[in-house]
């Protein structure tokens, strides 16, 4: 940005002068003259707003609904619950005559360890050992018609705390410098872990410094400037970043705190 | 410190101005009244910003022209009329100097600058004067904005706080906090 002109003593423009140059008729025409932004305008709202309803509307009507026989019918169910919860994916076969468990699906998966050393988060393939189900079992077969209800097979998927917080101190509050400090860190819930942040703190007079952190807690070089320069000072804690036991990244809330003594 | 009295009115003046809202925002024709009562408030805001009086005078034109054509959307919040054009010429200056027509000033009177200096218990000497200046230079735009409130135009905090849409003790602990940054630049 272009260096600020300060003027000294500048002569003022007195008051006369200023209602001289009122006109207010000049700002009325302006007024008038105007025209609204297309976005505004009707003709843009008719088709676009026919065009909008089009659309919704084929949206809903032509949503494919599965229909399965009822006789030898085989559904697979694909669990959203268990997925949510980054568990190994599974899925069930239910055969109508016998009801069958699939053998046991071999899993493997990524998991990203978090580390606080500012280094390349290594990735590992972990291999799981195959889960333990019951043998193949004989039902007595009632003949009920199967009805693919996605919404009434599987349950809402439970939703996680998604707001991060240092020893649940939110977003917005103010925080003593020792919880700031804390072992535990930046959290947010079982699933997500934090592994990345930057920070943004005052330093000596004027200005701002960013510190990008990886891991959860927040170094004691920082600690050190935060308390230094900025008891009653506002922090920003920005990009922060979550790993789940998949490895996908979630790009989490930022958080502001005012640091207390 | 001074109390703006055109801006700080009774409640009776506060109803009134609100019949003229009510009225400019059935006819814009009846917006007059408000542009004669603010025209030079938001003219002198405006031209204390910037060196160019008839680019400043344009600003003003266009703050108007701005709040009449939007007069639908204003709300009245208990506050007077004058802090929502404030907004709109803050934020019109801003555009002007994106656009470049305009050069970021602060107009100061040395007097302001004598009792800066007085405060950080410092001589009144020119080379002090000319390192305050340069401090204010220095400073980052939003501090600059509540010293030049605060401090050289004198606006009490609830002024500002509803110009910078914040509350009054917020206003109260930025200024403040504005202050001990600049004094902190000038005793470095």
């Amino acid at each position: 940005m272009e260096k600020i002109k300060t003027i000294v003593d500048r002569e003022p423009v007195s008051s006369d002068y200023i209602e001289a140059k009122q006109d207010f008729g000049h700002v009325l025409s302006q007024v008038k003259n105007l025209k609204p932004p297309v976005w505004k305008t009707a003709w843009f709202y008719g088709p676009v707003g026919i065009a909008v309803v089009a659309v919704i509307v084929s949206i809903t009507t032509l949503d494919p609904i599965i229909e399965i026989p009822t006789e030898n019918a085989s559904i697979t169910i694909h669990d959203e619950l268990i997925e949510h919860l980054n568990q190994p994916e599974s899925s069930t076969t239910v055969q109508v005559g016998s009801i069958q468990e699939s053998s046991p699906p071999q899993v493997s998966y990524t998991a990203t360890p978090i580390e606080e050393s500012p280094a390349v988060l290594p990735q590992q393939e972990i291999e799981v050992e195959p889960i333990e189900t019951q043998p193949t079992r004989e039902v007595e077969v009632v003949n009920v018609p199967i009805q693919t209800n996605r919404n009434a097979s599987v349950p809402a998927p439970v939703r996680k705390n998604r707001y991060p917080h240092i020893e649940y101190i939110f977003n917005g509050e103010d925080i003593p410098f020792e919880t700031l400090s804390s072992e535990n860190g930046i959290q947010l819930n079982d699933e997500i872990k934090i592994v990345a942040f930057d920070i943004h703190y005052n330093v000596e007079a004027n200005s701002t410094e960013t510190a990008s952190v990886v891991g959860n807690k927040i170094p004691k070089r920082v600690l050190d400037k935060i308390k230094r320069y900025n008891i009653g000072y506002m922090i920003f804690i920005t990009d922060v970043k979550g790993v789940d036991a998949n490895g996908k990244v979630y790009s989490i809330d930022n958080i502001n705190y005012i640091v207390m003594n | 410190m001074t109390v703006n009295p055109v801006y700080h009115q009774t409640n009776d003046k506060l109803q009134e101005e609100l019949s003229w809202i009510t009225s400019a925002k059935k006819d814009p024709e009846r917006f007059g009244p408000l542009y004669k009562k603010y025209h030079e408030q938001i003219f002198r805001y405006i031209h204390q910003r910037m060196d160019d009086q008839e680019l400043a005078f344009d600003v003003t034109s266009q703050v108007f022209i701005k709040a009449m054509s939007n007069i639908h959307k204003y709300e009245y919040r208990g506050v007077p009329f004058s802090s929502w054009l404030y907004r709109i010429a803050k934020s019109e200056l801003y555009q002007a100097f994106r656009d470049r027509k305009a050069r970021r000033t602060v107009n100061v009177e040395s007097m302001h600058l004598f009792e800066m200096i007085e405060d950080f218990e410092e001589d009144d000497s020119s080379e002090n004067k000319k390192r305050l200046i340069t401090c204010l230079a220095d400073l980052n735009e939003r501090d600059l904005q509540l010293i030049e409130l605060r401090y050289f135009e004198r606006r009490s905090y609830r002024e500002i706080g509803e110009i910078l849409e914040i509350t009054e003790n917020n206003a109260k602990v930025r200024a403040f906090r504005a202050l001990e940054r600049l004094k902190k630049l000038f005793m470095k």
